[in-house]
């Protein structure tokens, strides 16, 4: 495994997602991310597992502070990534809903982080992740951790 | 010559010499633009603070903003001004203005506006700060732009909005941009205007154009409003209509629809001339090009307009048919030159790709040759390449430009293997202007640029001593994967999109998004309320594409440099900062001294009689991995030299200024950090 300056700090809090970052880390790709099978009873972001309602919120929260560096288009802007297609879901296939809700309310709008409450960034997550075609369900996505850690980012079939 | 009547006969041969030449820089202890004065030198002739007592600096006060806005803002980019004894400056997320005591940093007034949604959904948060007016008597004006793009003129003496101004105060600047809907969230402006004589110009920001949306945009015009009146006097179209001159670099109707080509970075006035200098960035879709084939002027252009018509009076087009963000993106700085004997008014832009471009600024005449250069074509389908680009022969460059193997990280022999394995995923090669490729086209990941499109220079300048005639220039090196792709069409209407090819994602998929170790010194939470203020900020959240996560080119990653513009060659270049600590830690290194490498951040830059002063610079936004810190410093201006070093608070995140109030020179810098508040910090001899 190549030592690169810390692949495994953050992974530690994010144990369903160690395999893929290990794999990531060791041959640079995500031909191991289906390593990462889930427990039998875990829901995944395939089970419409937010609303149409939590969309919308989440779409404006996403413009007023996001879109200016992630870009209208969620296509990237500047040097901040793109939040739709391979660049983004690579890395955060195998990993749960809770953690991408988390990395988002921590460190995002990553020149000013840490004023996004839990509620916020479960609503932006939505959006972002509806934005990727993964359902719609008709109940909301409870902005508690231990739901949102049960829910894993899994590929489309 | 220590004959004091034959200095002073001496004074007198020299004295109708100088007087072609308007005095530069900041006057009478004051600081009444953004840019120091309207030419951007951000000079003052104030001398209090020196070589000898610059150790002697303290805090004299600090002013904090937290409250100021409905989120706190860390990343302030204001510099105050300092007029008739008072501070004033822009604050918060909805730019509040602020008045404040510049002794004790007390608040006197402050104006606010909630403007609704279209403030919510600003294209820009960020604030450099006010302009200012006056009529020499009693009227006293501070110009605010509004993230939701309105132009408001406040009473200097109470900030209330001046009622014979546009609309109590308001004047809407959505209007006129040939446009049946500006809708909130499109255009705005995080630079301030500038006022030329009595006119204001604005300029204009939209979102980032890296993967755009469509390729249908807002166009950024150039606008002159009377300061009295708020009435609109002029617009300039950066996108010209038919009949109107650069039309035809617009093939294919494609000024139709064409958007942005605004003017992001703080604008230049010259009061004698009357003239404004507009620095307009690049149209719609920053690294593909082929739904505006043609060279797309005024977009990439340095451009003179006449501030109270809007008459063009000149312009050069810095990069024809952008496809690479080389865009103009610092303020254009005016300079009086003596150049082989001749006495030249010159105004100079540092860009993006590491040059300076210099022109007499009456005339637009170069200063030095600035001849054509082949450059090699595109092959992404649709695309249109110009054959050309405009290289000036002088100034050398100040930052690398183009990648060859022997400029890549050498630390040691497997270092070196491992980087030359990395560079080869690319295409890249020796010079500028190599047109990105299509993601995966022969193999390669992406395009490898060299500077970065947020590299080189960038708004922060330079700063000039118009005593000396050096020019303090502050870039970063840090090279740019860049590819395109075909965007989802449910997502985009654009043949192609800019990304970072996969290849920043591959890095991000080892050193980020959710590697916190990569960030260097704060743990993975801390950014809640505790990162050590100073540690790097977003581009250290951000991987290096190079070996085991460190830089894939060889430092300096930061610098200054300090180019004599009479003679048009480097006087000196210092790297600016100390190592990364996510280098110096790296156990790749362990007992290998790398030398002074500079953080790849650009230094905020302030010139004064007696010393040049930098800091790290903010590091969130735009830098490189482990670019910023809290580090503030006072350079010898011959040398470059650093003669005193003291630690902010946190990160400088703002351009300095600098006054003198009741016989006291401060020297006031914005400063904050990821989980930072944002605040002034005022320093003063004690």
């Amino acid at each position: 495994m190549t030592p690169a300056p810390g692949p495994s700090f953050r992974f530690h809090r994010l144990l369903p997602g160690i395999l893929l970052g290990l794999g990531l880390a060791a041959t640079g790709t995500v031909s191991l991310v289906l390593a990462a099978e889930p427990p039998p009873s875990q829901r995944s972001v395939l089970d419409g597992v937010f609303s149409s309602a939590q969309i919308s919120r989440g779409k404006k929260g996403y413009e007023s502070l996001c879109a200016r560096c992630h870009g209208d288009a969620l296509g990237g802007g500047e040097d901040s990534p793109a939040l739709v297609e391979a660049d983004f879901l690579n890395n955060w296939y195998g990993k749960t809903i809770g953690a991408l809700v988390e990395y988002t309310r921590e460190e995002m709008p990553s020149d000013g982080p840490g004023d996004l409450t839990r509620k916020e960034s479960t609503d932006i997550t939505a959006f972002v992740l509806s934005s990727n075609d993964f359902p719609t369900g008709s109940a909301e996505l409870a902005p508690e951790l231990k739901v949102l850690n049960q829910i894993l980012i899994t590929p489309r079939k | 010559m220590s004959h004091p009547s034959l200095r002073f006969l001496l004074c007198l041969l020299l004295l109708p010499v100088s007087g072609l030449f308007a005095q530069q820089g900041a006057q009478k202890g004051e600081w009444r633009f953004y840019g120091g004065d309207a030419g951007n030198t951000k000079y003052s002739s104030l001398d209090q603070i020196n070589a000898d007592n610059v150790g002697e600096l303290k805090v004299a006060w600090r002013w904090k903003s937290e409250n100021f806005g409905p989120r706190a803002d860390y990343l302030w980019e204001v510099t105050p001004l300092m007029i008739d004894g008072v501070l004033y400056f822009t604050a918060g997320s909805r730019r509040n203005v602020v008045a404040v005591d510049p002794t004790t940093g007390e608040t006197l007034w402050m104006y606010r506006i909630d403007e609704g949604e279209r403030g919510d959904r600003a294209v820009r948060t960020q604030n450099r700060g006010l302009a200012y007016w006056t009529d020499g008597k009693d009227d006293k004006r501070i110009i605010l732009i509004t993230p939701g793009f309105q132009l408001i003129a406040l009473n200097a003496k109470d900030g209330r909005p001046v009622s014979s101004f546009g609309k109590n105060g308001v004047v809407e600047l959505t209007d006129g941009l040939d446009r049946d809907v500006v809708p909130a969230g499109v255009i705005g402006s995080s630079s301030p205007a500038v006022v030329v004589r009595d006119t204001v110009v604005v300029g204009a920001a939209l979102l980032p154009g890296t993967a755009p949306s469509s390729k249908t945009n807002v166009p950024g015009y150039i606008r002159g409003f009377d300061v009295r009146t708020g009435k609109k006097v002029w617009t300039f179209r950066t996108v010209p209509h038919p009949g109107e001159e650069g039309n035809e670099t617009w093939e294919k109707d494609s000024w139709k629809y064409t958007g942005n080509t605004g003017a992001w970075a703080p604008l230049a006035g010259d009061d004698e001339l009357g003239y404004v200098y507009i620095p307009v960035e690049a149209p719609t879709g920053d690294f593909y090009g082929g739904h505006r084939p043609g060279n797309n002027l005024f977009s990439g252009s340095l451009v003179c307009l006449d501030a109270k018509t809007g008459r063009k009076v000149w312009h050069f087009q810095i990069i024809h048919h952008d496809i690479w963000d080389y865009e103009p993106s610092s303020p254009p700085v005016l300079m009086d030159l003596t150049v082989d004997g001749k006495k030249i008014k010159a105004v100079a832009l540092v860009m993006k790709m590491g040059y300076t471009f210099t022109f007499n600024r009456v005339t637009g005449e170069p200063v030095w040759p600035i001849p054509e250069v082949p450059f090699p074509a595109s092959d992404v389908p649709g695309e249109w390449t110009s054959p050309t680009q405009p290289i000036p022969s002088k100034p050398a460059p100040f930052d690398r430009i183009g990648i060859t193997p022997d400029i890549l990280i050498d630390f040691t022999p497997e270092l070196k293997a491992e980087a030359l394995k990395i560079l080869e995923q690319y295409k890249y090669g020796p010079q500028l202007y190599i047109p990105p490729i299509v993601r995966g086209t022969d193999g390669k990941l992406a395009t490898l640029l060299l500077p970065h499109h947020t590299g080189g220079a960038n708004w922060p300048g330079g700063a000039f001593d118009p005593e000396t005639n050096l020019f303090y220039i502050a870039s970063l090196t840090n090279p740019d994967p860049m590819a395109l792709s075909a965007p989802d069409p449910r997502r985009s209407d654009m043949a192609y999109v800019g990304g970072g090819g996969g290849a920043a994602a591959a890095a991000r998929g080892k050193a980020g998004p959710a590697a916190g170790a990569a960030k260097g010194a704060p743990a993975p939470g801390a950014a809640k309320g505790a990162p050590a203020p100073g540690a790097g900020g977003e581009g250290a959240v951000r991987g290096n594409i190079g070996p085991r996560g460190l830089p894939l080119i060889k430092p300096p990653w930061g610098r200054i440099t300090a180019i004599d513009m009479n003679r048009g060659e480097h006087a000196w270049m210092v790297p600016n900062g100390a190592v990364p600590d996510a280098v110096k830690n790296h156990p790749a290194l362990n007992g290998i001294d790398i030398g002074n490498t500079g953080r790849p951040e650009r230094a905020p830059l302030m010139v004064t009689k007696t010393l040049l002063f930098a800091a790290d610079g903010a590091g969130m936004f735009n830098s490189g991995p482990g670019g910023g810190g809290n580090k503030f410093r006072a350079l010898d201006k011959k040398t470059g030299a650093t003669i005193h070093e003291l630690t902010l608070p946190a990160n400088a995140t703002g351009i300095p200024m600098t006054y003198m109030v009741k016989d006291r020179q401060y020297v006031i810098v914005a400063v904050g950090a990821r989980g930072y508040p944002a605040e002034l910090v005022a320093l003063a001899l004690p």
